[in-house]
């Protein structure tokens, strides 16, 4: 039902921002073209975004969040950029980018499962460090050494993107339909006193969880400088409220314990198409409108939070009375 | 009022003052080398006489904050209720709006956005806690739409140069806080409210057999809170020469919530005082004096000032480990 309503809503979406940015969709070729044009370009830019949609599906199953995925992003990437472009680019920057994701990961893991810090606010807390420390590596430059490395580009791309994000979506999909792992986390958000009488290792899941979101920070980061080729101490500044706004949007209740993968990564679509679409109506809003629509962004993403984490409470409580 | 706090609130307080004191004795350490000793003395005065002034907005919300936070809620969203603050003292301003209105006008919209959080979570029933979250990024939205709409020919940043406009939050802050802090300590000690908030905050069971009506609880709290943080808003748009709400007060909500964290309020509610808060943005403004004076590298601090915050939370969370993981088994 909500992979549904989610697939009209994104029709819908489509349908209003065709209108508004002046494509011609009055026949089915055009609706193709337009369709072709909008996913061929959405898709490589998308890709962060998917990719740690799925990351924090699991998180949020552990009635956990991640605020920090932005600034782990900006951290690995930044790293990654230390190195000079090349092919031991690949054997060098690529597993070091690797090993600091899981690395931070681990970090917010600890926090939340062995200190017990509020999820919430260990992350809110990694978002400023892990920045700091992005600034620290990165100063004021901007290092672009990503598409001297051969064969980097090629993820950037649309067939590159399409291969990762089907490889961790697909991966993370037959992982989450089939292990003893998934019902594991299900219980540790549903119930954590239950889990522990259940014979749950909850901190080891816990761990395990943020150091999976780790790992795919990093190859979110893989995806992000392969399609822009740099990297400054502000990348990806604000990109955790897309991650969860899509989330939620796909029925991830906030307070752990459901959660699901393709949900997620619909909701990730409609919120790209809407942020894009917003990026393209400039034209039509500088016309019509008193203020600058990218700023109507930041309102459409709150109020869309809002909106999820109230229809899916509803439905929780629905389903379970 | 000393008497109505827990003995580790008690203990934190004294371990926040040798802490302030020690931190004192470090700045000063670190003036010495470039300067006489009655030179760096002289400098340290300095630094303690603009105390007041730098630290009165975000005092004035972690005290907002404590009251919230008592009931066992959060707010995430200051540092954007600040923005839509700066950005409706923007567009009075913007406007010849006189000093008094433009400030009102900042009051009202911080102080009834975070009164409005509460009622909006009482309302649809989730956690204050996403409703603040979605406000982050909301009301940082509504303040740039505010400045796009409300301030003519606004280009990304207003400056305000009349020096009657600076006179609250450079002039009169320490009085400000004065009033403010005295009225939340006396509330404290003989207020019945604050009492009622830390009930809510440690069993809302026992405060629902009692009879007490806890939504209403929790609104006040956040009506507590909004004036505090409003008060806060009006100082620290004040103290700004120009107005820029896309980076207006930036991770603010991070440095008040390590703040209130450290001054021993337990982050889930039910414990702390407002004394103790006192004392930890002090630290907390006191150990960022520090990191001016001992790194000469600016892109180190805001990574060592991180590793503080958390740190202190971490530390915090650590010491109420035990007693949390005995209540989830209860």
């Amino acid at each position: 039902m909500r992979v549904v309503a989610l697939l009209v809503l994104l029709v819908l979406e489509l349908a209003v921002f065709a209108s508004v940015s002046g494509a011609d969709v009055s026949t089915p070729s055009g609706v193709l073209d337009y369709l072709e044009l909008k996913f061929l370009d959405l898709i490589p830019g998308l890709a962060p975004v998917l990719v740690l949609s799925v990351g924090m599906t699991l998180v949020l199953v552990t009635a956990g969040i991640d605020l920090s995925v932005g600034s782990m992003l900006a951290l690995v990437a930044a790293v990654m950029s230390l190195f000079d472009g090349g092919t031991s680019f690949w054997f060098t920057a690529v597993p070091l980018g690797l090993v600091v994701g899981v690395g931070l990961g681990l970090f917010n893991g600890a926090l939340v499962a062995r200190l017990d810090v509020p999820p919430i606010v260990a992350t809110l807390g990694t978002m400023i460090f892990f920045r700091g420390l992005c600034q620290l590596v990165m100063r004021d430059a901007e290092r672009a050494p990503f598409f001297d490395v051969p064969g980097y580009e090629w993820l950037g791309g649309f067939s590159g993107a399409m291969v990762t994000v089907g490889l961790v979506a697909g991966a993370g999909g037959w992982f989450w339909s089939r292990s003893r792992w998934r019902r594991e986390l299900l219980l540790v958000g549903g119930n954590r006193v239950a889990a522990r009488y259940a014979g749950v290792p909850v901190d080891r899941r816990l761990m395990e969880t943020y150091a999976v979101m780790g790992v795919l920070a990093w190859v979110a980061a893989t995806c992000f400088t392969a399609r822009n080729g740099a990297v400054n101490a502000s990348t990806a500044t604000g990109l955790e409220l897309k991650v969860i706004v899509a989330v939620v949007l796909g029925g991830t209740r906030v307070e752990g314990g459901r959660g699901s993968l393709i949900g997620s990564v619909l909701g990730a679509l409609l919120v790209a198409v809407l942020d894009d679409g917003l990026r393209e109506a400039k034209g039509w809003s500088d016309e019509h409108l008193p203020f600058e629509i990218s700023h109507f962004r930041y309102l459409l993403l709150g109020l869309l939070l809002v909106v999820g984490v109230w229809l899916n409470t509803r439905i929780g409580r629905r389903d379970d009375g | 009022m000393l008497s109505r706090m827990t003995a580790p609130v008690r203990r934190r307080i004294v371990w926040l003052l040798a802490g302030n004191v020690g931190l004192l004795l470090v700045i000063f350490a670190c003036l010495v080398p470039g300067d006489t000793v009655p030179g760096a003395v002289s400098r340290l005065g300095t630094v303690l006489v603009d105390t007041p002034r730098n630290i009165a907005p975000e005092m004035l919300a972690a005290i907002g904050l404590t009251a919230i936070i008592w009931t066992g809620a959060i707010d995430l969203s200051i540092g954007s209720v600040m923005a839509v603050g700066g950005a409706v003292f923007a567009m009075g301003y913007s406007h010849g709006a006189p000093p008094v209105v433009c400030f009102g006008g900042c009051l009202l919209a911080a102080g009834g956005l975070v009164a409005g959080n509460g009622l909006l979570a009482r309302w649809l029933e989730i956690p204050a806690l996403i409703v603040t979250l979605a406000g982050l990024a909301a009301y940082r939205g509504l303040a740039l739409v505010l400045v796009n709409v409300g301030v003519p020919g606004f280009d990304g940043n207003l400056t305000v140069p009349e020096e009657i406009f600076r006179v609250p939050g450079r002039d009169w802050a320490g009085w400000f806080l004065l009033v403010a802090v005295g009225g939340a300590l006396w509330c404290e000690s003989f207020g019945r409210l604050p009492r009622l908030w830390l009930a809510h905050g440690s069993s809302p069971a026992a405060c629902r057999l009692q009879g007490l009506d806890l939504p209403r609880l929790a609104i006040s709290a956040f009506l507590f809170g909004g004036f505090y943080l409003g008060l806060g808003g009006v100082l620290y748009v004040s103290n700004q020469q120009t107005i820029d709400p896309a980076r207006m007060a930036l991770g603010f909500e991070l440095s008040v919530i390590a703040a209130v964290v450290l001054g021993g309020t337990n982050i889930f509610g039910g414990e702390g005082s407002f004394l103790g808060t006192l004392l930890g943005v002090l630290f907390l403004y006191l150990a960022r004096q520090t990191l001016i004076y001992a790194f000469d590298d600016p892109h180190a601090r805001q990574a060592v000032e991180g590793a503080l915050i958390l740190g202190v939370i971490g530390f915090d969370c650590v010491l109420h480990r035990t007693e949390h993981r005995m209540e989830e088994l209860k």
